[in-house]
């Protein structure tokens, strides 16, 4: 917004605007006008923002201090109440074991599935990037697929390649030797969960990779072949370490999208029996919301879940800053 | 009404996390459409607003208007209770604008009635139509003198199997559970892929109409507090039942209404099912290449004297909110014991009516082609009026069957029997109510 402004207002370099933009001290003096135009331009976002994001949390969070209140029998219009619950459903949430197992559960299988994942994610945008790579557009389309694809409908796909008595997969292993491998089992059932989410998530997240690669100057490959480096050496030390950016941002995404598994879960839950109604933290709010009628505890769960991924993706990139700074010898 | 419950499932679990969800995000929105009655005094006409979801219900309501013209009744199709219309419910009753009208099932019920969403029709002459319906169907409406919804249907239980397997096999059809558990034996010991029956650790209502068949009383009330006790001797005993045939591998233990288990019961991998009156459809529908090859016999029982439950089944009822609980009681109560109407439900609604005169009519009682030409009606029709008149639901039965599924679903893992999670459901439920300020205790 204020480049334009800079640019009339004299023979300035855009560079140079930049940096003075940045330092901010020019756009305090000129007032009037330019303080109305990005009140304009924030408008809408702002409107709808509030509407459609800070107004639900808010009521969210309004109606988790609140609970229903039965006396007696409970029967009649007179003897349910809502009162006021102070922090009753939130020290209600941290003392409930399907919740607390429910996170250990999305911790688990954040610590596992968020780095293979990514693991494939680079190795497939570094193979798409690399200069022997054919059919680049095919392949960047092929890996991409499945994201285009909603999670439900990939969790009821991979159902029927899960269940005993109907997947092809499960027969092959039986014909193979392999016994009878159980997709669905107690404790199978999670990585099966995490085998779905890999599969939708992988091409999303080498996408934005492969974006990263292809902002890297070419100049710098030219230097680095003619210093006599290979294109493993090439991918390791001067791909990688420009693409951390892009890493990390997939890895936050990652993360919150693993703390708030729901539709693979809900979804397989039709098809077997061991995952509870209250496997992942969103399915128990969930639960309790649309099965158990008790949207106030509800929403303390949903606000914990929130504040929970809040810190647990924003300490993530804390970390990562921080050691990205000080490998980069600033120490902030 | 669990027919269509039961028939929409599923495809309706599978598609319920995007649809609740996208109910969830609208839910201001879906929940805005409720009453619309026009007031009484300035035109003489009444509206009514009507949510069910029973397949073709639309052709009574129409038989209703065409009858009445000074009451319209607006009739809604709705998605099934559980996937999301009581959800919908609940909420337009928060609101202040439920509908005038909606279908509950009975184990749902006693939960509109504790947050005093459904109004007392026996002051609008509900009494008069008691003895129309079979009677346990009006224990269940009914707490003291208050009537709180109209029958419309009923899930008495019987035993479904497979004739020509159990004469390949050389089975008995089993009169009593210790027969049922011989016969398990034997087949499994002739053909160790076959199972007597799936064991559905998914489905506690499935659970709760074998324990009402043993004469189990989950909740009562005493005075103003409520007896819990869901691991009470006769729901222990169905527990220890079905836990030794999990235990030797005599049933299968998979979830019901899901492909694999539909798979099985056209293969012959599964020979009985022991359900309700409306799973002749389920079967018809999602077993069709077995056409001829399954009967229906009466329960199993316990004992010399023969009981039987219910699983499922709908009723009728008013919502606070309604401006003419009048004139809506007057349309629940023709809705549910008109011949005519009761006609269409049976027809096109594949209901079991819980109407005493409904379940004579041709409709409900002639041989079905599917079962080799058995009427099968009249093993229900008698097994009926055998259903126990005191089992009562509680006013947390949503999250009581949670509890138990989710501890079934531990227990086929490996982890405890049957009976030790009736005995964990029974503390959670008990603590749970007490948490909200129920007055209750175990009995």
């Amino acid at each position: 917004m204020g480049v334009d402004h800079q640019r009339a207002a004299g023979p300035v370099a855009p560079g140079n605007a930049r940096r003075r933009r940045a330092g901010g001290g020019r756009r305090a003096r000129r007032g009037g006008r330019a303080g109305r135009a990005p009140a304009m331009f924030l408008g809408p976002f702002a409107v709808l923002f509030a509407l459609f994001f800070l107004l639900p949390i808010g009521y969210a969070i309004y109606e988790s201090f609140f609970k229903v209140h039965v006396s007696g029998l409970g029967l009649g219009p007179s003897s349910t109440a809502t009162v006021f619950a102070g922090l009753a459903n939130y020290t209600q949430v941290f003392s409930d074991p399907s919740f607390l197992q429910g996170v250990g559960r999305v911790l688990l299988f954040g610590v596992v599935q968020v780095p293979v994942m990514l693991l494939f994610a680079t190795v497939l945008a570094l193979l798409l990037d690399s200069v022997a790579a054919r059919f680049k557009r095919f392949f960047r389309l092929a890996f991409f697929l499945p994201y285009g694809i909603p999670g439900v409908i990939a969790a009821i796909l991979w159902s029927f390649l899960y269940l005993p008595g109907l997947s092809p997969v499960v027969a092959a292993l039986h014909g193979g030797g392999f016994g009878s491998v159980n997709f669905l089992g107690v404790n199978s059932v999670l990585w099966s969960i995490a085998n779905i989410v890999t599969w939708e998530y992988t091409g999303y997240n080498m996408l934005i990779i492969y974006a990263g690669l292809q902002a890297i100057p070419a100049d710098l490959y030219e230097a680095a072949r003619l210093d006599g480096a290979s294109e493993w050496r090439v991918a390791t030390r001067i791909k990688l370490p420009l693409v951390t950016s892009s890493l990390v941002l997939t890895a936050v995404f990652s993360i919150i999208g693993t703390l708030q598994l729901f539709a693979e879960p809900e979804v397989l839950r039709s098809v077997t029996d061991n995952i509870s109604s209250s496997y992942t933290p969103n399915l128990l709010a969930y639960t309790q919301a649309f099965t158990n009628n008790n949207p106030n505890y509800a929403a303390a769960v949903a606000v914990v879940l929130a504040i929970g991924t809040f810190i647990l993706s924003f300490g993530f990139l804390r970390l990562v800053q921080r050691r990205g700074a000080a490998s980069a010898g600033l120490g902030v | 009404m669990t027919s269509s419950i039961r028939r929409a499932r599923p495809r309706g679990k599978l598609l319920l996390a995007a649809g609740a969800a996208a109910c969830a995000l609208v839910l201001a929105a879906c929940s805005s459409s409720g009453s619309s009655s026009a007031p009484a005094a300035s035109t003489g006409k009444v509206t009514l607003s009507f949510w069910s979801w029973v397949p073709g219900i639309s052709q009574s309501v129409n038989l209703w208007n065409k009858a009445h013209p000074s009451i319209h009744v607006n009739l809604s199709e709705v998605t099934s209770g559980g996937a999301g219309t009581y959800a919908k419910m609940f909420s337009a009753l928060q609101a202040g604008n439920a509908p005038d009208l909606g279908q509950i099932e009975y184990a749902t019920l006693p939960n509109f009635e504790h947050v005093g969403g459904v109004i007392n029709l026996a002051p609008y002459g509900a009494d008069s139509v008691k003895n129309d319906f079979v009677p346990w169907t009006w224990a269940q409406v009914s707490q003291g003198s208050a009537v709180y919804a109209i029958p419309q249907d009923t899930g008495p239980m019987g035993l479904f199997y497979r004739a020509d397997l159990f004469k390949k096999y050389g089975l008995a059809v089993p009169t009593t559970w210790a027969e049922y558990l011989a016969d398990a034996k034997k087949l499994h010991a002739a053909n160790p892929n076959a199972y007597i029956a799936a064991f559905p650790a998914n489905d506690a209502q499935w659970f709760a109409g074998l324990a009402w068949q043993a004469g189990a009383k989950w909740f009562g009330t005493s005075g103003d507090t409520w007896v819990t006790g869901i691991d009470d001797s006769a729901s222990v005993q169905v527990a220890n039942f079905w836990q030794q045939l999990i235990s030797d591998h005599l049933v299968k233990v998979e979830p019901d209404f899901a492909s694999e288990w539909y798979k099985d019961l056209s293969d012959g991998t599964l020979l009985t099912w022991p359900t309700a009156v409306w799973g002749e459809n389920t079967l018809a529908t999602n077993a069709a290449s077995t056409k001829g090859d399954w009967r229906v016999a009466p329960m199993p029982n316990w004992g010399s004297t023969p009981e039987n439950g219910n699983w499922g089944g709908s009723t009728t009822v008013v919502f606070k909110d309604s401006k003419h609980p009048a004139q809506a009681a007057q349309f629940a109560e023709w809705l549910n014991t008109s011949a005519q109407s009761i006609t269409g439900l049976i027809t096109k609604g594949g209901l079991y009516p819980a109407d005493l005169a409904g379940e004579k009519q041709p409709a409900a009682n002639s041989p079905v082609p599917f079962y080799g030409g058995q009427n099968i009606w009249q093993v229900f029709q008698a097994d009926g009026k055998l259903v126990n008149t005191s089992f009562k639901w509680g006013p947390i039965m949503s999250t009581t069957f949670t509890q138990m599924q989710d501890g079934f679903g531990k227990s086929t893992g490996g982890s405890g029997t049957l009976a030790q999670v009736l005995a964990s459901t029974q503390s959670q439920t008990v603590s749970t109510m007490k948490s909200q300020g129920f007055s209750v205790t175990s009995g």
